[in-house]
């Protein structure tokens, strides 16, 4: 079923509806808050609280089509919020938030904290790198790797062109290539990597 | 057009983004331009990284909605209990509100009877008895008395009564807290009765016994069959069949007084609970070839992808159709690299045996990035055709051979090679930070005698 389908469904009163929604859009809301806020435990808690008040506020979507753009517009002023309240030193979350902790929002078992807090050093390194990118290349990076989506989806979500966001997406790589051999360079050793006796002349 | 053009046809490539005219004169440049080579693999070895990096977040995000829908079903019995209980104030005024209440005390009397003792049912929630451990692609559950089907992201609970099917090609694997591993197939459903019996309702299911302590009864349309513990059962419904192989261990036939067994190697058909066909399996783990592609999925140094690797690299060359295990050796890709690597490291002793050219070969053509400081390691091996295998490789990866070609490591002496292995060496140690995922050294070989 399309979303708009789904939507017109959910208006009705048809919960499963809107549930199906949620699961279909949770990746890309998360990728958007997430390229916002720039902490993956902030963006879930923020995503939680806009993909309840879609339900609530789906009254007055006029376009059911165009569910997923309204959504992740709800998140952004969630997010863009969120920042505000930081910088003015006050944060908290809405009374839907279970208590506020990440941990949490994460309803399935499994060491998903823990699995984070064990990942390799590179790979942190990796996820900090992206976070450290500009805001519209973090915007497609992230997108692209949460969710399977093509250039025409992200590309509708931000309201450019699909080669734009191919350009952003190109800029992102060399950014974080570039990025990524700097640290490295700052911690480079020195001294051969192969440490094997001089080879016998045949 | 410029290079930079050139590297974003290279990114839109990865995507699936990239029209088919220009797919063409992107390769015709990536063959005459080095840089541009080495940066579109640059490109692809980072892709994979982000992927792996990103795995963590993908099912945070499918938790979250996990956790939403969960909230919103919880907020809608909240209301429906606050919307039959609220009463609409009687016209009338407190008069009519208070007989109101009073004959609604009254009925309630009547009704519930609260004088007569009643033993009071506390349901519980179902208790999980299953996780889903791995999976391919998209895989769905069904819990115990919901209509929804809904979308089942890794370490997600399966509780008793649940369903799990698979679709398009994806395949999963399902850990129970039995200790049974179950596999499904693509196009696959299972229902979860009990722990100790699953119900298989369509496609095809391994099951690895290898915890339990107890059986396993897996029922199907066509006959049950009983896992004993450790086991390893491979059973698929096809038409009105069920056919049934042992890989290892034992199973029964469920409901038959004779208790017939069915041991490791045999291949049963079943019809309507009877066995209408009993045959030796040519081979189990070719006909269960289909677990391959999760197998390579877990951890790479993984002891059943080793043994499955192996297995099926001592029949290369022996058995008589051993252009099918090659086929699955191919078909593991990246993922069989590992256990290829580390068999030509342990038979360095017996260089010139041909199953360990038919190894190199292999990994010469399917191995990515990562394997880069193994396959220089290879370069010294004293099978010839074990080190053309690996220049060949860090051409392919990398767009250099640093002055040999994989003829001229084939040819040898060591004398001749050994200046291009030093530039290997040089340029690993210049080049590694741009292969996350790689070892960062070069695994020391043993001295070069050739």
């Amino acid at each position: 079923m399309s979303d708009g389908e789904l939507v017109r469904l959910a208006q009705r009163g048809d919960r499963s509806a809107y549930e199906q929604l949620v699961q279909r859009w949770s990746p890309r809301v998360l990728a958007r808050c997430h390229a916002k806020v720039r902490c993956r435990h902030t963006a879930e808690e923020l995503s939680q609280e806009s993909l309840l008040r879609g339900l609530r506020a789906l009254g007055t979507l006029a376009d059911p089509e165009k569910f997923g753009p309204w959504l992740c517009g709800i998140a952004v002023r969630a997010c863009l919020d969120w920042l505000k309240c930081k910088q003015a030193g006050q944060v908290s979350f809405g009374v839907n938030s279970s208590n506020g902790s990440a941990e949490s929002l994460i309803a399935q078992p499994g060491p998903m904290p823990d699995a984070e807090a064990e990942l390799a050093d590179d790979v942190r390194q990796l996820l900090h790198a992206v976070e450290a990118l500009p805001e519209e290349c973090r915007e497609v990076l992230l997108l692209y790797y949460y969710d399977d989506v093509t250039y025409r989806d992200i590309a509708a979500l931000l309201e450019v062109s699909p080669a734009t966001v191919n350009v952003r997406l190109t800029k992102a790589r060399a950014m974080l290539r570039e990025r990524l051999l700097k640290l490295s360079e700052g911690v480079k050793g020195c001294g051969m990597p192969y440490s094997g006796s001089p080879p016998r002349l045949a | 057009m410029h290079c930079e053009q050139f590297l974003e046809n290279v990114n839109e490539q990865l995507a699936g983004e990239l029209p088919a005219d220009n797919a063409a004169s992107l390769a015709a440049h990536l063959a005459g331009c080095p840089a541009c080579q080495a940066a579109a693999l640059a490109i692809r070895s980072q892709d994979v990284a982000l992927r792996l990096a990103f795995a963590p977040h993908r099912a945070a995000a499918l938790a979250l909605a996990g956790n939403v829908n969960k909230q919103l079903r919880a907020e809608a019995a909240g209301s429906a209990i606050v919307a039959k209980t609220a009463k609409p104030r009687a016209a009338g005024g407190w008069m009519a509100l208070l007989l109101a209440v009073a004959a609604g005390f009254l009925l309630a009397i009547l009704l519930f009877r609260p004088w007569q003792v009643r033993e009071v049912v506390v349901q519980r929630a179902p208790q999980p008895i299953a996780q889903m451990a791995l999976a391919t692609g998209p895989v769905e559950v069904r819990q115990a008395a919901a209509a929804q089907w809904l979308a089942c992201p890794t370490s997600s609970a399966i509780e008793q009564g649940a369903a799990v099917r698979t679709s398009g090609n994806a395949q999963c694997e399902v850990a129970t807290t039995e200790g049974n591993s179950l596999r499904l197939n693509k196009n696959t459903e299972l229902c979860f009765a009990d722990n100790q019996t699953v119900q298989l309702a369509r496609g095809q299911l391994w099951t690895d016994n290898y915890k339990a302590t107890a059986p396993l009864a897996i029922e199907s349309a066509n006959g049950t069959i009983i896992a004993e513990p450790a086991a390893k059962v491979d059973m698929a419904c096809s038409g009105d069949q069920l056919l049934v192989t042992v890989v290892e261990g034992e199973a029964r036939i469920g409901g038959d007084p004779s208790g017939k067994a069915v041991k490791a190697g045999d291949r049963v058909t079943m019809v309507s609970g009877k066995i209408t066909d009993d045959r030796r399996s040519y081979d189990p783990l070719l006909d269960t070839a289909w677990v391959n592609g999760l197998v390579a999925l877990k951890d790479p140094a993984s002891p059943e992808l080793a043994g499955r690797v192996n297995n099926m690299l001592a029949q290369v060359g022996a058995a008589k159709l051993s252009n099918l295990y090659e086929d699955e050796l191919r078909r593991l890709g990246d993922a069989g690299v590992g256990p290829l690597v580390r068999y030509l490291e342990a038979t360095q002793s017996e260089p010139q045996q041909p199953r360990r050219a038919t190894a190199a070969r292999i990994i010469a053509d399917v191995a990515q990035p990562r394997w880069i400081p193994d396959l220089i390691a290879l370069l010294t091996d004293a099978n010839a055709e074990v080190r053309a295998a690996a220049a060949q490789s860090l051409e392919r990866l990398t767009g250099r051979n640093q002055g040999l070609s994989a003829a001229q490591w084939q040819a040898g002496p060591w004398a001749s090679c050994a200046p291009a292995h030093e530039g290997w060496l040089r340029w690993w140690n210049e080049h590694r930070d741009r292969y996350p995922g790689a070892a960062q050294q070069v695994p020391a070989a043993s001295a070069p005698s050739f």
